[in-house]
């Protein structure tokens, strides 16, 4: 019984840490400003005691997502793998939380590319890759390489199709 | 008798229409004219109008509908049109069909016809075609139809079957295995072999005493006599209620007297209830396809293709491991709505014969025997996870300290016990967890009171994650997700194996071969 080789597994693109970033920051300023909003309905209409706890404790916890968002920006992209062969797409990610996903070509349902204002400006493309029921996405790859592994995954899982 | 002229509904079915509409109206009419007599909410004033033009309307429409509907039973199709206001037509061809399910209530039985369901893979109501009525004959004939589309045929054998099936007397002994071998070669396709079905199980009486025992459905006695004597108490009769218990409890043997009479209801319930489920069941196989009959009074037919079967399931509840008993499941593809993704044949099976059954059903399946256990530090790492069940349950408990059932007890007297009840389970998954896989089988076992052993086969599961968190990583351990369609699909986790094995399985999974696999 021949064993497939396990592909060489490669990375998203250096951007993409930028493109996260700049999500969380726009994330963080709208979050904010609705916490701003919170505090001064708070002023104006006295809420009770213990909702201005609760917006302090939020005001902490962004706080501490903001430090975070940093290293986990650096950590998901230095653990994130894919690869593929012609049988199947390999996904790697996670640091703390490591997942390692194997989808067999054939089970592939349909494939598309994706990007948002924020990936258009680094000129990345996401994949999705959906199967029966699942649907798994390789984020932030420079467009041509995305558009690449699309028709690729397109191709191989096409031609197992009409083999069967 | 091969009919490929359009035909009309059996002229009974219009008698099950008004048989549904009548079961659906009379509550209706019961609630607007009985119960809400008196009120004046505007859905309830409108509603007295707009039911009874509603119920006329339909059953009205009822006889038009029998006109104007028709089906045409092709060689290679169904038709089924309507032409009413729109005229429409739909084909099903019979290699789309998937499932043919039948079922004959006891108003079929007393008319004498039956009703069939075809299943095919498409979504929602498109998907299935129902024939309320239908006589045996034709249901046969669809049945046959559907089969020849299949390399091997059977209908000698579906035949026979439908002989045994429509005689409402027939008492067939019982047999472990009984073969019909066809009469005649039904095609040249056909070898020998392939058209010949096999019973695989029959209950005996003692197997459905057993099995409602086993139920515990009997227990239901107890919530029923508690809302019948609430409710007695609601109709201002707490006098003699009070009187009742008071009287009831006077004395020892009173109190005997009583309980013994609920339990002995309560069995004689238990008995009717599982009797009337698998009093006629019967677990059969062809070469093709697996062919299933429950129901006492009410038989409900399936027949699933065998290529259909996903994995495997034998689950042993605590109360079933006590006995040696344990429930067969089987994962089926389909994407028909409301349907349910796993099908149970039957619950009360001894273990070794669950086992036996999916060899002799499933000969493709194996069961393998000596599956790898847990390692040592699996059993730490699962007792020292935080459980936040027990987290969760504890604070509600100590904001609200409530006292169920006029128990008083402290809040931590609760919380303690579900601490205790957790941890035993953990110990349990500890210990029922077992995994194994050879060429092409895949089996694993987890659970904590209730443990289910989970077979399947490479070409069958259509997706493998690996997942490990940052403890597992640091003691080599990691969680395995098997995924097989079902509808859509089913996941099935098996965690804290050695890093080791979820290597073996990638490599198992990716192994070459795997092209071979029918989808």
């Amino acid at each position: 019984m021949e064993v497939m080789m396990e592909p060489p597994l490669q990375r998203l693109s250096k951007d993409s840490i930028k493109v996260w970033l700049w999500k969380e920051a726009i994330e963080n300023i709208v979050g904010s400003a609705v916490l701003v909003l919170l505090f001064i309905l708070d002023r104006l209409f006295s809420w009770p005691v213990w909702a201005g706890w609760i917006l302090y404790g939020l005001v902490g916890l962004t706080a501490v997502g903001m430090i975070w968002a940093v290293f986990r920006m650096n950590l998901l992209h230095k653990h994130w793998r894919y690869g593929m062969n012609a049988d199947f797409l390999y996904i790697k990610s996670g640091a703390l939380k490591e997942e390692y996903k194997v989808i067999p070509m054939t089970k592939v349902q349909s494939v598309s590319t994706s990007e948002g204002p924020l990936l258009k400006k680094y000129e990345l493309s996401s994949v999705e890759v959906s199967t029966i029921g699942r649907m798994h996405v390789i984020p932030a790859l420079p467009k041509a390489d995305a558009q690449k592994l699309r028709r690729q995954i397109a191709l191989y899982s096409n031609v197992e199709v009409e083999d069967e | 008798m091969i009919k490929n002229e359009t035909n009309k509904y059996h002229p009974m079915a219009m008698l099950h229409d008004y048989i549904h509409l009548l079961k659906t109206s009379v509550p209706l009419f019961f609630l607007f004219f009985v119960l809400k007599a008196d009120s004046s909410t505007w859905l309830f004033i409108y509603g007295r109008y707009v039911l009874p033009a509603g119920v006329i309307f339909s059953a009205l429409y009822i006889p038009l509908k029998w006109y104007s509907h028709t089906y045409e039973i092709l060689p290679s199709s169904i038709n089924v049109s309507s032409r009413l206001f729109t005229t429409s037509t739909r084909t099903i061809p019979y290699s789309k069909i998937q499932q043919v399910k039948r079922k004959t209530t006891w108003v079929h039985r007393l008319i004498g016809m039956t009703s069939l369901t075809l299943e095919t893979s498409a979504k929602g109501r498109e998907g299935s075609v129902t024939f309320d009525v239908l006589r045996p004959s034709e249901a046969l004939l669809i049945e046959q139809r559907v089969q020849k589309e299949k390399p091997d045929p059977e209908f000698e054998t579906f035949k026979e079957e439908a002989v045994e099936e429509t005689s409402p007397g027939d008492t067939s002994p019982r047999e472990e295995i009984e073969r019909v071998e066809p009469e005649e070669p039904a095609s040249p396709l056909g070898s020998r072999n392939t058209g010949e079905k096999t019973i695989h199980f029959k209950p005996t009486k003692v197997d459905i005493l057993k099995a409602s025992l086993v139920s515990l459905s009997f227990l239901a006695v107890v919530p029923l006599a508690g809302s019948w004597l609430s409710n007695a108490e609601d109709l201002h009769f707490e006098n003699q209620v009070n009187g009742l218990f008071e009287h009831i409890l006077s004395s020892v043997w009173t109190i005997t007297g009583t309980l013994t009479f609920l339990a002995a209801a309560g069995v004689v319930v238990g008995i009717v209830r599982t009797y009337k489920k698998y009093g006629r069941f019967e677990l059969a196989s062809t070469a093709e396809r697996i062919l299933l009959t429950k129901g006492a009074w009410e038989q409900d037919y399936l027949s699933v293709e065998k290529e259909n079967v996903q994995a495997v399931l034998i689950e042993q509840s605590l109360m079933k491991r006590l006995l040696g008993l344990a429930s067969l499941k089987l994962v089926i593809s389909g994407e028909n709505e409301g349907e349910e993704e796993v099908t149970s044949l039957y619950p009360f099976l001894p273990v070794k014969r669950a086992y036996s059954l999916v060899r002799d059903m499933l000969p493709e399946y194996r069961v393998l025997k000596n599956m790898d256990k847990l390692p040592r530090q699996a059993l730490y790492f699962r007792l020292f996870r935080p459980s936040w069940l027990w987290m969760v349950v504890t604070t509600g408990l100590y904001i609200f300290k409530p006292a169920p059932f006029h128990i008083d007890l402290p809040w931590w007297v609760f919380s303690s016990v579900l601490l205790v009840v957790i941890i035993l389970s953990r110990i349990q998954g500890y210990l029922h967890t077992r995994f194994q896989m050879d060429d092409t089988f895949i089996q694993t076992q987890t659970g904590g009171f209730t443990k289910t052993l989970y077979l399947s086969k490479r070409s069958k599961v259509i997706e493998v994650e690996v997942s490990r968190d940052y403890f597992q990583q640091k003691s080599g351990l990691a969680s395995l997700t098997l995924i097989n369609r079902a509808s859509p699909v089913r996941e099935t986790t098996v965690e804290d194996v050695p890093a080791a094995f979820a290597k073996r399985l990638k490599v198992w999974y990716t192994c070459k071969g795997h092209k071979e696999r029918a989808s």
